[in-house]
């Protein structure tokens, strides 16, 4: 018992290290985490690191936020948040913005503990005709993304040229990590540099309550539902897919769809768990990493992670409004431009140390693809074509 | 500015895209020997070349998977597929990225060159 406080505690500690970051993304966590395995698993046992890693992955879950809205510098799974979040930011309330996320990722822990025992029933039965309908799936929601579009062939020029820089960068072999810089670029320094060039003032931020009215609550919570449990059965696809099928479900606002990103975020982690056990197959780095942990990743595994979920979230909700009232109390205050320029220069020199040389390429293709993307004034989520049109070219290729 | 920001970020994306896609079609990880293959690179790709000592195959209705056993000199790995083998093939380059699989290291193929 006392071990598994230890590694809640630690979990809670690395994941927030990991998660304040800049464009640190919990899957290459999880891989330095199974390198040294062995180290670890010399004081420790399976499960007791089994603990630790889901603690870290919520924990990580929540804090991401905080650099995608207030620096700019998302990962894959908080990518789509950026514009929204730093909207919010210039109207000084990105203190609001994380609150939504925050809630979003709490409301995404419960969901996924009450639909668990359903999702156990019914995914040995639905995963072999979704696996078959998937890239069909991805075919119509990209086309729906770029027919609501106002500027449809702009739409159309950023979808597929992020797909190709997508399917460029997957398959280039001598990069390693390559989401890393494609989606450092699509999102982050593309923003950072517009931010730098504009030369942005961020306000003085307000800590107050942002009011989202019930209906659009549900809306946010019944379309997480769908569309994270659909991706939870599927390889290649994740958070960010899950919130590219939402988004072309139903238009929603800004305050909706950042509630709807935190319960993605969350709710497609702890379905990987699921996942792992009732098909057995885990579905994000990290369900990879405990799986090869817990080869014989049992039910009462599965209930333990949930419950230890359940009480983290409570502990990094409460972490990552602590963490956002001084990142808004603070923002204000430093030179906003130089702070872009600072992380723009951090992520170009991150960038070959995680992805080796050839990532720089990955890196300025996708900066220049999300600047155009801001430029001709079209959604950013039509840059998630680098993700979902090298899936739909493996199923077809 | 406007104007300028989109002139330059559409040549700077050209002029990436069409590197990327020189060094996609010519640059290749060096051969590593199996032996040489350790946890450490997890998660990279990298390029061995050997003989086909097995070959099973595996058809579902999901998918088509292809396991070789590649040897070379001594020491051999498991390679998994995620398609179909001329079976005539005995040696081979293979181009994979390094995984686990019930604690044992093995690649999973991305191409796969038939050399003989």
């Amino acid at each position: 018992m006392l071990e598994m406080i230890l590694a809640v505690i630690i979990g809670i500690i690395a994941g927030t290290i990991t998660g304040l970051i800049p464009g640190l993304h919990i899957n290459l966590v999880s891989l330095l985490l199974f390198v040294s395995a062995g180290f670890f698993l010399e004081f420790t046992t399976p499960i007791i690191l089994g603990i630790f890693i889901i603690t870290m992955a919520i924990t990580h879950s929540f804090l991401d936020f905080l650099p995608s809205i207030f620096l700019g510098a998302p990962d894959e799974a908080t990518a789509l948040s950026v514009l929204p979040g730093h909207r919010f930011l210039l109207k000084g309330q990105g203190y609001g913005a994380i609150k939504l996320t925050t809630i979003g990722c709490f409301l995404g822990v419960i969901i996924a503990f009450i639909i668990t025992p359903l999702f156990i029933f019914l995914s040995p039965h639905f995963y072999p005709y979704l696996n078959k309908i998937i890239p069909f799936l991805l075919i119509f929601i990209s086309i729906l993304l770029i027919i609501k579009e106002n500027k449809k062939i702009p739409a159309l020029f950023i979808f597929l040229f992020s797909g190709i820089l997508g399917y460029l960068s997957l398959n280039l072999t001598i990069i390693k990590q390559p989401l890393f810089p494609l989606f450092t670029g699509l999102f982050g320094s593309s923003l950072l540099t517009i931010s730098f060039i504009q030369n942005v003032k961020i306000p003085k931020q307000k800590i107050k309550k942002i009011n989202i009215k019930k209906t659009e609550t549900v809306t946010g919570i019944l379309s997480s539902i769908f569309s994270s449990s659909l991706v939870s059965f599927v390889p290649g696809i994740g958070a960010s897919q899950a919130a590219a099928i939402s988004a072309s479900i139903k238009k929603m606002n800004e305050k909706t769809f950042l509630l709807l990103l935190g319960i993605i975020n969350t709710m497609v982690m702890i379905l990987s768990f699921v996942s792992l056990y009732s098909i057995n197959k885990p579905r994000t780095g990290v369900a990879v990493f405990v799986g090869k942990l817990l080869p014989s990743f049992s039910n009462s595994n599965l209930w333990t992670f949930l419950i230890i979920a359940l009480i983290v979230a409570i502990i990094a909700l409460f972490l990552t409004l602590f963490f956002a009232k001084i990142f808004s109390k603070n923002i204000s205050k430093i030179k906003y431009k130089w702070l872009c320029l600072g992380i723009l220069i951090f992520l170009f020199i991150l960038t070959p140390i995680i992805s080796g040389p050839a990532s720089l390429l990955i890196l300025i293709a996708g900066t220049s693809l999300g600047i155009l993307t801001s430029v001709l004034g079209i959604r950013k989520i039509h840059m998630m074509g680098a993700l979902i049109l090298p899936v739909i070219l493996f199923y077809f290729l | 500015m406007q104007k300028r920001l989109f002139q330059i970020s559409i040549i700077t994306l050209f002029v990436s895209l069409i590197i990327l896609t020189i060094f996609s079609l010519t640059l290749e990880p060096k051969i590593t020997p199996i032996s040489k293959i350790e946890r450490k690179n997890l998660d990279e790709f990298i390029k061995i070349k050997g003989r086909i000592e097995k070959i099973t195959k595996i058809n579902t209705t999901h998918e088509n998977i292809t396991i070789l056993k590649i040897r070379d000199k001594i020491y051999t790995i498991e390679t998994i597929f995620y398609k179909d083998l001329d079976s005539s093939c005995n040696d081979v380059e293979i181009i994979g990225k390094v995984s686990e699989y019930e604690n044992k290291l093995q690649i999973e193929a991305k191409k796969i060159k038939c050399l003989k």
